[in-house]
């Protein structure tokens, strides 16, 4: 197990996230992808911080911390879509106003 | 140890049960073959004349049990197709609310005039709308199929002589049949399982013993947990379900876990099942379940767009990256001076002490996050839950 290892696979899981980002339409599909993303993120923060030093771990918990904000904003955000359009496809929050 | 035996066989039940097909269906979109005698609402249907067979001799209104169905005879007048005298019916109600559907008022028609229709009525809010009219059953007789009973055949079969002859028979086969069955599933399995846990064991342990240095089994164990990570995430993009891409998070979230915990991280390990698996998670499966459509299965076909080329842009920037990666000199050399491990004081003293106004903001921030979340999926107007806010689409 090697930094570049861990940086590989934070690598492939942050694509298979942006993978689900550009291809789901479901609003909850789409934040479940940017989940993915975010923790690949963090685990370039914890390899580089084992490997390299430095405050990456800091770095990581303040992240999930605001990964946790954002998933609560963002299930705010679909709720409130789904209550005014029945649906959560995220194609149909095109207007600012809902 | 009893209770670790315990604790593990349940798990590896739950893992075993999480991965074998499901067992229910969505019943809108997929509707099981139903028996041959299925039956549920009732239709009044013709006679061999075209005209309605029913003379009103109210045989069915006497037999039920229930006692839901009201007949209202007319008055004899003759037929416009035969010319001859018959009876009619001006009026017939059932009332589904309280019928058991016990069928004996098909039973006893003698004019076969009254039958069972194969298709549910729809499901409906008011109880009344459960009372079946006259127009209602005649259209029945034309809209539906029925079921395979009517007045004739039912009353020919339970004709005496045919019924005694079949009685001890059928009696007896199902006794033979069920008393070997009982206590053969279990056994063999639970026979079998111990020898072969203790052959993986000693083939791990002799694979261990081979490898020696510790070196090649984390590279083994982060070869698992990558794996693990990967092919959960696949799934989690791919899933039809959004539930069971909220679940394959959870694996993926896991697998991350045990990663950090190998990296040295085991207080962000920590943090992070607490946080990721127990709190993001359940409110992942919250906003699934509330948000979910009612009518059966969330439309599939139209919830990916452009697989091929989100596939295409996902594959480059992995290949770019990943080459960026391997081509960079010196990533995997050992650091200068070598590294203590970070300890969980000195995380909470770098926390509270280099980095806290980096803290005080972060807290500040979910503070905001709470009331905001709460704002934006507060109800505006304490509306009926039902309709759809019509005016904002």
């Amino acid at each position: 197990m090697t930094l570049s290892h861990c940086l590989l696979l934070a690598t492939a899981l942050f694509s298979i996230g942006v993978y689900g980002l550009l291809t789901r339409r479901h609003a909850i599909a789409v934040l479940l992808s940017v989940e993915l993303m975010a923790n690949a993120a963090n685990i370039c923060f914890v390899a580089f911080s084992r490997f390299r030093g430095g405050s990456g771990q800091l770095f990581a918990l303040f992240a999930l911390a605001l990964t946790v904000a954002e998933v609560a904003v963002g299930l705010a955000l679909v709720i409130l879509l789904y209550r005014s359009h029945r649906d959560t496809r995220i194609d149909l929050a095109s207007e600012m106003k809902l | 140890m009893g209770h670790i035996n315990d604790t593990l066989r349940a798990l590896w039940t739950t893992l075993r049960t999480a991965f074998r097909p499901t067992s229910t269906v969505q019943f809108p979109a997929v509707v099981r073959p139903r028996g041959e005698r299925y039956r549920v609402s009732f239709a009044l249907p013709d006679d061999e004349n075209g005209e309605m067979a029913c003379i009103g001799c109210l045989t069915c209104e006497r037999i039920c049990p229930s006692q839901v169905i009201k007949v209202k005879p007319g008055v004899k007048r003759e037929s416009p197709v035969t010319g001859k005298k018959r009876a009619y019916t001006d009026d017939f109600v059932i009332d589904l609310s309280a019928c058991i559907q016990c069928e004996l008022c098909v039973q006893v028609c003698n004019n076969d005039a009254i039958v069972m229709v194969r298709e549910a009525e729809q499901p409906m809010f008011e109880r009344e709308d459960l009372v079946l009219g006259f127009a209602r059953l005649r259209k029945n007789a034309t809209d539906r199929t029925r079921s395979w009973g009517h007045g004739t055949m039912l009353q020919e079969s339970q004709e005496p002589a045919k019924v005694e002859k079949k009685a001890p028979a059928v009696k007896a086969a199902p006794a033979v049949a069920a008393e070997p069955r009982q206590p053969a599933p279990r056994s063999p399995s639970r026979a079998a399982e111990p020898p072969e846990d203790g052959a993986r064991a000693r083939a791990r342990e002799g694979a261990r013993a081979r490898r020696g240095g510790t070196d090649v089994s984390a590279t083994l164990a982060f070869g698992v947990v990558a794996a693990c990570a990967l092919l959960s995430a696949v799934f989690v993009v791919r899933a039809v379900d959004l539930i069971r891409a909220v679940l394959w998070l959870g694996i993926t979230l896991i697998a991350t876990a045990a990663l950090y915990a190998m990296l040295g991280a085991s207080f962000l390990a920590g943090v992070q099942l607490l946080l990721y698996v127990g709190g993001v998670m359940t409110l992942m499966v919250f906003g699934v379940m509330i948000t979910r459509r009612h009518e059966g299965i969330a439309p599939t076909a139209t919830d990916t767009v452009r697989p091929v080329r989100g596939a295409v842009v996902a594959a480059s920037l992995f290949g770019l990256v990943a080459a960026a990666i391997v081509n960079t000199d010196g990533l995997d050399d050992a650091p200068a001076r070598a590294l203590a491990p970070l300890t969980l004081a000195d995380l909470g003293r770098s926390i509270l002490v280099e980095h806290v106004l980096a803290f005080e903001a972060l807290s500040l921030l979910l503070l905001a996050a709470i009331i905001g979340a709460v704002v934006i999926a507060r109800r505006r107007d304490p509306g009926p839950l039902d309709e759809p806010t019509e005016a904002s689409r």
